[in-house]
């Protein structure tokens, strides 16, 4: 249809580019056709070995059913995995860096030590839905991000009780972002209780309103974390680093920060709250 | 840390030598997902079970198809059409499938009448997973993406053997008969047990001809109910195993993937940076 408005000559091509460029700002999110079948790609794994990994580079494997498969350290640099169904798969070690992984399901998924980044996570399928404390709630069916590189990664997610230990976390952001071509933006602030950050590097970090209740900091990096208006109740930052942090407005009832260095640079620590509304430290 | 070369080279040696102490301790090798660092072992035929267990299928009706199995893998005729193949062994993987498909036996080879003791065993071990509808597309999807293709072994044919007691009822986005046609386009051969008990006994066996059925040399053979379950696969067996290799083999794990939907890009394998260098 827009070819045939380029036939009609220069006018006509202006008003196509228009109607082009409108149709790329109107059509979100832009999925397309995989490149590739399950089968070409478990099949690629089965033969791969992890010091003749798979290049995926740059490859369209949206909305396929990658789960419980072992990716032998892929390369996937610049993929699009949107909508793949990555359940129980192995992505220990792999290049995930600038991968589109919107909307993937990664329940139980391992990406411990892989590259993620510049990687964005937004609202993907990650557990039964079972409230985390809860009795039901099987750790093991949480995604892995222990000694992951994941510096500037964009997450929005359920991470309840997720593995980030010694994870690079540097100027990654768990806060929403709205930008023209992502409907994903809506999407409510990052649920985080009880993760593990222990030893992580999360500095510069956004977790506006993120819910970190019972996470754990220790020994964490948090220099320069913007953590205002995050529920923090609880949270245990033994060890951690807090430097230039910024708590404005976060809840931090019964939060232990024995040890924590920097605390007396911290912005809004005194305008941090309690759910009930009583004045922090 | 990182593996040097010559600590890598002495995991694989290790690896082969552990393989090798498998096939002569236990006589049956669970092949691992890494052929690229073993010997593919070479076999006359790659043979994939994949029966139902939806809801249809109860307790009994359960036990009496994997007893079925086991029993046609103990017998001495199907042992002796597996010994006397070409290559005088087969690789056998069990795929259940209702709801969803999963896999119940990895590939096993068969290589001794030990060995096919042995998998049966397994087979009669094997836990009872139910679910509720006959999605036998996905479960051709689920054959083709993550069974077929990775088979463990060298194989001249590659047979997949499907049983159920109704024709599909998922409306699943690809047809049976779709999913049909893409595994025959790798070259492999799709048989049908058609288990005629129960509303669509009489008409099963048409579906199964018309939708399952296909490759070269592909046949359906019906049981006359559940009962009758073990003869028929004894009797598939043999015939599956016995009949000789397609003469267009297509799609083998030596030839990489197949493309029958068009030209594709080829995968490309690199070598993983050394540590601090740049990709």
């Amino acid at each position: 249809m827009l070819k045939g408005l380029g036939r009609t000559g220069a006018p006509g091509r202006f008003v196509g580019a228009i109607a082009m460029a409108l149709a790329n700002l109107i059509v979100v999110p832009q999925v397309r056709g995989a490149d590739y079948t399950v089968r070409d790609v478990t099949s690629a794994l089965f033969k791969a070995s992890r010091d003749t990994p798979v290049d995926f580079a740059d490859a369209n494997l949206s909305l396929l059913d990658l789960s419980k498969l072992d990716f032998k350290r892929s390369v996937l640099t610049g993929a699009d995995l949107y909508g793949s169904d990555l359940t129980g798969s192995s992505l220990v070690g792999a290049d995930l860096s600038g991968t589109r992984l919107d909307r993937a399901t990664i329940i139980g998924a391992d990406f411990s030590e892989a590259n993620l980044e510049d990687a964005t996570l937004l609202r993907p399928t990650t557990g039964t839905g079972v409230t985390y404390a809860g009795p039901d709630f099987d750790v093991a069916q949480m995604a892995r991000f222990a000694r992951a590189k994941m510096a500037r990664v964009h997450i929005i997610a359920r991470l309840e009780r997720a593995d980030f230990r010694g994870a690079d976390l540097t100027g990654a952001r768990f806060t929403p972002v709205v930008t023209r071509s992502n409907t994903i933006a809506t999407t409510p602030f990052s649920e985080l209780a009880g993760a593990d950050f222990s030893q992580a590097t999360l500095v510069g970090v956004e977790m506006t309103k993120a819910d970190l209740r019972f996470a754990r900091f220790h020994r964490a990096d948090l220099s320069g974390a913007d953590l205002r208006e995050a529920r923090l109740a609880r949270a245990d930052f033994t060890g951690a680093d807090l430097t230039g942090a910024d708590l404005t407005g976060a809840e931090i009832e019964g939060a232990i920060f024995d040890g924590a260095k920097g605390l007396e640079t911290v912005k809004g620590m005194d305008m941090a709250v309690s759910p009930a509304g009583e004045a922090g430290r | 840390m990182k593996a040097t070369h010559s600590s890598l080279i002495g995991s694989l040696h290790s690896l082969a030598l552990a393989v090798l102490l498998a096939v002569g301790l236990a006589g049956v090798v669970l092949v691992g997902p890494s052929p690229a660092q073993t010997t593919l072992p070479q076999v006359d035929t790659a043979l994939v079970l994949a029966v139902d267990v939806s809801n249809s299928v109860d307790e009994r009706r359960y036990n009496l198809q994997l007893d079925g199995i086991a029993k046609a893998l103990e017998d001495p005729s199907v042992i002796s059409a597996i010994l006397n193949g070409p290559r005088g062994a087969i690789i056998l993987s069990i795929v259940t499938w209702s709801d969803r498909a999963d896999v119940a036996l990895p590939w096993m080879v068969i290589r001794s009448t030990d060995d096919a003791r042995e998998v049966a065993a397994r087979v009669r071990a094997i836990p009872r997973l139910s679910g509720e509808f006959t999605c036998l597309s996905r479960a051709l999807e689920f054959v083709n993406d993550k069974v077929l293709a990775q088979v463990p072994a060298d194989a001249l044919k590659t047979v997949v053997d499907v049983s159920g007691d109704g024709r599909d009822n998922c409306n699943a986005d690809t047809s049976v008969a779709a999913m049909r046609d893409i595994i025959v386009g790798y070259g492999t051969t799709i048989n049908g047990l058609p288990i005629l008990e129960g509303s669509e006994g009489a008409t099963l066996e048409q579906y199964y001809t018309d939708n399952v059925k296909g490759g070269f040399g592909s046949f359906v053979l019906a049981a006359d109910g559940f009962d009758d379950f073990g003869r028929a696969i004894r009797q598939k067996f043999i015939v599956e195993i016995s009949a000789a290799p397609s003469p267009a083999p297509r799609g083998s794990l030596a030839e990489g993937p197949v493309d029958v939907l068009g030209i594709r890009k080829p995968f490309r394998f690199a070598r993983v940076p050394e540590p601090g260098q740049a990709r």
